[in-house]
């Protein structure tokens, strides 16, 4: 279900997560919060003992090797989650990890972002292109002994469709055939969700859209143990608040400590083969003190860690930890007001996306641990082709280009070095947020550079939230920076860039409005044809590399830190821990 | 007695409406608003709309207001929008871990805090008093984590004492005495930081206060009356800077809950602080008032006993 998110907001709450603690934090971090424990680095001894490790890996003892519980127990740093561990409740994406091992969705996602089967066993689509019939495994018990059935799979896609339900997923069944009505009381049943035997079910939705079939992923909750009153979805929360979920997942929650950790332990009739770790604990870390645990050999695996060179300092320096780096589906990026009457400029945003050298950005905040993004899609997208690449412009750093350019709609130099047209000062206001070494280092970069071609730029500190209104509820800014976390499908920059969305509150607060980019996002919403989506996405592509609504910094990697005693460890953009926890051992 | 602090509660009540006026406006005159974590990243402008209003957050202040202060005065502090739960479930828990916390950090500190703060103002300007001074220092200038985060180095990663943070041990299924063992083994660490960074404090304090009262007449004249030195010291000078020393237990009472919310987070310590934290940057309006009403009510009550207090160690002051 994570892959249902659309372009969701990215809290880059960066080095807020200081004092935080981050225990709610709907969506995860992006551009790296700063972790403090740098003062035990030692820099010097870092390459030696590099070096040493290759040849005899066992020169230095592991702390998590020798931890009491180390032969059987799995331990995984992360934020902490709240305990809303129900496909359809939980917001967070640790809650999301939890929900992942203990439930299972008709879907999931391999690693080059395609859907699979995971209770389905296989499934097709209706030549209309509008209605998905599954066929599921029926080998398949919920931990209670219970099958999980075909009723199953119609009752938890209901909930979402309940009057009452008041969870986040919603838009998984908005499109589906007969839940107004369902959801108006006038019908029993979601006609769209039909159970056509007891391992076969069939989904129709109202318009056949290409990303109808990323909704296939919510994981089936059994109905024997969830079964509520119509209307009074409230039972589920109070179930879900006890803490003891039921699924047909890999593991099974043993206990749940609020803030500290969750315990689980192995469902030996997990249907892809039991677990190869008996028990796994999730424990809760901060950013403070996260490295430590790592060092203590607290943790085997610690998830979400900013991919900071201070962190980077602290991997290398222990020679049973191990750096597993990938670049993370989603970007940062700075947005141009484009009502603005200075922006509205296709010119000055050209000029101003030459003048800033977004490389050296990078390269001074990441360390090399980052790329610069030059289209709206992350690197790891099917969309992100290489003849794409091939033909985009780069906006390599140019001073000449970016003053011809601004000579060129009318911005000419004044007395003190900034310019002017018609008595007006080319001066922009950049509203950011506080709390960020990501922030602080691009305001005095972003500032600098502007300034070298006559554009005054004065940055707004906010707090996140106060942004976050300015920008999508108020839409009064001329520049913002933010980022967003992509799903595994190009077609959800539908709900970032169409201009259905340029309303208050809706994505597009940039108010990016162009005929031919609407047409092709509607175009590639509907075209099933993968080899003809992706040409359409080259064009739309090329078009917002012209236009630049967004200045687009930069492609995250995702840095997460693994005991060199763990095994099988193979997550991925679009692959998280909770799908291949069952493969995971150590040695 | 009794009637004087029954006069000053029924004083309380009239004092906390109106701090909760002025809290519940900054509160919602701040930008930023709870909806948005809760919701589907794909909703729609209409599905926000719609949220808020189920929220109430479209109607004018005042009736908000009004809607808040009477469902508090029939005991329902409303529910979180983080956690989706009632206020009140949501905070008692993290109010006994804090209490676990810094009622011990409280008591400690006091403890040593005045027979050092006492001894250090009679031997002033000795070994000691320096060595306090100059820590008191470098505790002011040192913030607190990072006395933290010193601590771990040294005890979890060096030593191998204690663990790093949290506050039980994952999975080990303690019970009785085990558990509480376990508990004050994951207390220890951040029990010493706050200890070891408001000790210097307190002890200057206490210090400073006996140094003025030493420095007092009655004093000279007890002493010249031929009074042991002990007696001068702890009947005559001690006696009175325990005003001062009361007004500060007043006051320290509201940070037994909050004093410790960055510690609390550094340390994964489940404490009320992280919490008010938590709701303040996620606009958690009812958590957040929840929060602030009751830090308010302790720095009354806390007020209110040092005012009681004075009365018992000082008979120059009637409470009636």
């Amino acid at each position: 279900m994570k892959k249902v998110f659309a372009l969701m907001l990215t809290m880059v709450f960066v080095l807020s997560l200081l004092l935080v603690g981050c225990g709610s934090n709907e969506t995860e971090d992006a551009s790296g919060e700063e972790n403090s424990i740098t003062t035990e680095q030692k820099e010097d001894k870092k390459e030696e003992k590099k070096e040493d490790k290759k040849e005899e890996p066992t020169e230095d003892p592991n702390p998590a090797s020798t931890r009491a519980n180390a032969a059987d127990t799995l331990v995984v740093g992360m934020p902490a989650p709240k305990g809303e561990a129900l496909p359809v409740y939980y917001s967070t994406t640790y809650d999301g990890y939890t929900c992942g091992i203990i439930f299972d969705g008709l879907l999931s996602v391999d690693e080059s972002g395609q859907f699979i089967p995971d209770v389905a066993e296989s499934y097709e689509l209706s030549e209309d292109n509008l209605t998905y019939t599954f066929k599921l495994k029926d080998n398949i018990n919920f931990t209670n002994g219970e099958p999980l059935t075909a009723n199953d799979v119609k009752f938890t896609y209901e909930i979402l469709a309940d009057p009452s339900y008041d969870g986040r997923y919603f838009s998984v069944v908005e499109f589906m055939e007969g839940v107004e009505a369902y959801k108006n009381g006038e019908a029993d049943d979601v006609t769209g969700i039909k159970v056509l035997d007891e391992y076969t079910v069939s989904f129709t939705f109202t318009e056949p859209r290409f990303d109808n079939i990323s909704n296939m992923t919510t994981q089936i909750m059994p109905e024997s143990v969830y079964a509520y009153e119509y209307g009074n979805t409230q039972q589920l929360r109070d179930q879900m608040n006890a803490y003891e979920w039921v699924g047909s997942g890999p593991y099974k929650i043993v206990h749940f400590e609020p803030t500290q950790f969750i315990e689980f332990e192995r469902n030996d009739d997990y249907h892809l083969g039991a677990p190869k770790m008996e028990k796994l604990i999730y424990k809760m870390t901060t950013v403070d003190t996260q490295m430590a645990e790592l060092e203590k050999g607290d943790l085997d695996i610690l998830l979400n860690v900013a991919p900071t060179p201070e962190n980077f300092g602290v991997v290398d320096r222990l020679d049973y930890v191990m750096p597993h780096t990938f670049p993370s589906n989603g970007y940062g990026y700075m947005g141009f007001n484009m009502r603005d009457e200075i922006l509205s400029d296709m010119k000055v945003r050209q000029a101003l996306t030459y003048a800033f050298d977004r490389r050296a950005f990078v390269q001074k905040y990441y360390d090399g641990h980052s790329i610069v993004l030059d289209v709206p899609f992350s690197e790891v997208s099917y969309a992100n082709t290489e003849s794409l690449k091939s033909k985009v412009n780069p906006y390599t750093y140019d001073k000449e280009k970016a003053v011809a350019l601004l000579e060129e709609a009318g911005w000419k130099t004044g007395d003190d070095g900034y310019r002017y047209k018609d008595g007006k000062k080319l001066e922009l206001k950049w509203l950011t947020y506080t709390d960020s070494r990501y922030v602080e280092t691009l305001i005095p970069m972003l500032t600098a550079y502007w300034k070298e071609v006559g554009v005054e730029l004065i940055a707004e500190q906010m707090e996140f939230n106060t942004l976050v209104e300015k920008v999508y509820l108020e839409r009064d800014f001329q520049l913002y920076n933010m980022a967003w976390s992509l799903t595994n499908l190009p077609t959800s920059n539908y709900t970032t860039f169409h201009s259905s969305v340029d309303v208050p509150d809706g994505n597009n607060s940039v108010g990016y409005r162009n005929a031919r980019n609407d047409e092709l996002l509607d175009m590639a919403s509907t075209e099933f044809d993968l080899d003809k989506q992706i040409e359409i996405f080259e064009e739309w592509a090329l078009l917002f590399n012209e236009e630049l609504p967004y200045i687009l910094i930069n492609n995250n990697e995702e840095l997460e830190c693994v005991n060199g005693r763990v095994e099988n460890y193979t997550t991925s953009p679009f692959v998280d821990i909770d799908m291949i926890i069952h493969d995971i051992a150590v040695k | 007695m009794i009637k004087y602090i029954i006069k000053r509660l029924l004083q309380l009540i009239p004092v906390m409406f109106l701090i909760s006026i002025i809290i519940f406006s900054i509160i919602v005159l701040t930008p930023g608003e709870p909806i948005g974590a809760n919701m589907d990243p794909r909703a729609t402008a209409e599905q926000k709309q719609a949220e808020r209003e189920r929220l109430g957050l479209n109607d004018p202040i005042h009736v908000r207001y009004g809607i808040w202060i009477t469902n508090v005065l029939q005991l329902d502090f409303g529910k979180s929008t983080i956690y989706n739960k009632p206020v009140e479930e949501v905070i008692v828990p993290y109010i006994i871990n804090s209490l676990k916390l810094n009622v011990f950090v409280f008591l400690f500190t006091y403890l040593l805090a005045i027979p050092l703060g006492i001894y250090v103002a009679v031997h002033k300007d000795g070994l000691f008093d320096r060595f306090v001074t100059v820590t008191s220092y470098v505790g002011v200038s040192f913030p607190t984590f990072f006395v933290g985060l010193v601590l771990i180095f040294l005890f979890s990663i060096k030593l191998d004492w204690t663990p790093v943070s949290g506050m039980v041990t994952a999975g080990a299924h303690y019970e009785g005495v085990k558990s509480f063992m376990d508990v004050l083994h994951h207390m220890f660490l951040p029990a010493l930081t706050l200890i070891i960074v408001s000790l210097p404090r307190y002890i200057r304090y206490v210090r400073m206060n006996m140094l003025n009262s030493i420095n007092q007449d009655y004093v000279r004249t007890a002493r010249a009356k031929g009074l042991s030195e002990r007696k001068v010291i702890y009947s005559h000078a001690f006696r009175n800077s325990l005003i001062s020393i009361v007004t500060l237990l007043g006051f320290e009472i509201p940070l037994l809950f909050s004093g410790a919310a960055v510690l609390e987070t550094v340390f994964n310590w489940p404490g009320i602080g992280r919490i008010m934290l938590d709701s303040v940057f996620n606009r958690d309006y009812n958590l957040m008032m929840a929060t602030l009403v009751f830090f308010a009510l302790l720095t009354l009550i806390g007020n209110l006993f040092a005012d009681i207090c004075y009365a018992v160690v000082d008979p120059r002051i009637k409470v009636d």
